[in-house]
């Protein structure tokens, strides 16, 4: 086990490294710390309760708030199945349920509003989700505001997406919603009211291309890289657009 | 490019073992701890230098390369994206544990929100998929824990640490 040789130590050199400790990790301020766990949380559960072992400290750091806000539930199914897990699990998806975890508030949002039809509910919790940075809610809430027949809804979620960093990001994401969907009973099939493109430029290159594209939409291809269309950010989004919708086809 | 450039007025910076660095107002913004400098009644532009006696040079030009290259290359295309990437990755690169936790604290001093972020996230990075072992020593923390308090927490988390091993 990792820490307990630390115990055979004469107890003089324990206290002399432990005053030495301090000069470096008292220096650190805790928000910082918390910050680095929650985006160590953020990535792994496993790694998460590794740190809590660490030292006082960084279990002190690692039971604040923000830190379950971000913890990601990689361990935990996407649909919660309450039988299948145990009393000290539940303790702590209850923790992060009530430091509202960004996680579990998209997969929430996800069920209410693809499967469960509590569509307003469901959008409200997408977008709580998307404003603490869940790059997952993002992806999904912009696609849906882009899917809308208001206008002013479509551009927050143009501007939303763009704001999204890089295209393997994007890729990320939609990877991952794809088999979120693609795991569930879906009942609410995602529709672009507005069939227009967002491109409308006559001579953009990507627009003609994506033309051809979706017109065998039944062999939209999906790019590895997102070059094709860098060109042009709105055939971007109507590439992306297309791609999103398809999921929900059956 | 056609806008006529302001009139030159740079911030300067002292760090603790070396020359004045000039900066760009832009790139002092950045710096909340700079910005409450300027901010100050006070403070006279062309002739105040600011010492920072906590932020080397090193660490100092570090932050500034960072935050220039940034925003430089701030929004537009994708490519721009691909090569912003590699920039931090050889940013990362060229930094021991050492000096990496040194520029965490010279970012922190400095409050330079961006930059704290980037390496936040670099040091999470390295702790990832570590031993509670390389933890401690990557911080120069010493185990605290009593072996009972040790298990105690074993035991709440057994659950994640199902099926792992411990080095």
């Amino acid at each position: 086990m990792a820490g307990l040789g630390v115990k055979n130590k004469g107890i003089s050199d324990k206290k002399k490294m432990k005053y030495e400790s301090y000069s470096t990790i008292k220096s650190l301020p805790k928000e910082l710390l918390v910050e680095i766990l929650a985006k160590v949380a953020s990535a792994s559960m496993l790694d998460l309760c590794r740190v809590k072992l660490v030292c006082k400290d960084f279990l002190d750091a690692s039971e604040d708030d923000y830190v379950y806000q971000h913890a990601s539930m990689d361990k935990f199914a996407l649909v919660p199945l309450p039988w299948f897990i145990n009393e000290k699990e539940s303790s702590f998806l209850k923790r992060c349920k009530d430091s509202g975890n960004s996680e579990i508030t998209y997969r929430e949002g996800i069920v209410e509003y693809f499967s469960s039809l509590k569509i307003d509910s469901g959008l409200e919790k997408l977008k709580k989700a998307a404003l603490q940075g869940h790059v997952d809610s993002k992806y999904v809430y912009s696609m849906l505001l882009m899917c809308s027949q208001e206008e002013k809804e479509r551009k927050v979620g143009f501007d939303l997406f763009c704001s999204m960093k890089t295209s393997t990001c994007v890729i990320k994401c939609r990877k991952s919603v794809k088999s979120f969907i693609r795991n569930m009973w879906v009942n609410n099939h995602v529709v672009r009211s507005n069939q227009e493109c967002l491109c409308h430029s006559s001579t953009c290159e990507s627009r003609e291309r994506l033309k051809k594209l979706s017109r065998m939409s039944y062999l939209m291809i999906e790019y590895e890289d997102d070059t094709a269309f860098a060109s042009c950010q709105y055939c971007h989004v109507d590439y992306e657009l297309c791609l999103f919708c398809k999921m929900f086809e059956t | 490019m056609a806008k006529t450039p302001e009139p030159k007025r740079t911030i300067s910076l002292k760090p603790c073992d070396g020359d004045v660095i000039e900066v760009s107002p832009m790139i002092a913004k950045q710096m909340q701890t700079i910005q409450s400098f300027i901010e100050d009644d006070s403070f006279i532009a062309t002739t105040t230098i600011i010492p920072l006696p906590n932020v080397t040079a090193f660490q100092l030009s570090k932050i500034i390369d960072y935050l220039n290259y940034h925003s430089n290359s701030k929004a537009v295309a994708d490519n721009v994206k691909e090569s912003t990437k590699k920039f931090d990755e050889e940013f990362l690169k060229e930094l021991e544990h050492d000096k990496l936790k040194e520029l965490l604290h010279a970012a922190n001093y400095l409050n330079v929100k961006e930059v704290l972020d980037f390496l936040c996230q670099a040091v999470a990075d390295l702790i990832q998929d570590k031993s509670v072992k390389f933890v401690r020593k990557f911080f120069g923390v010493v185990n605290d824990y009593s072996v009972e308090e040790e298990e105690d927490i074993r035991r709440t988390h057994a659950w994640a640490f199902e099926g792992v091993e411990e080095d």
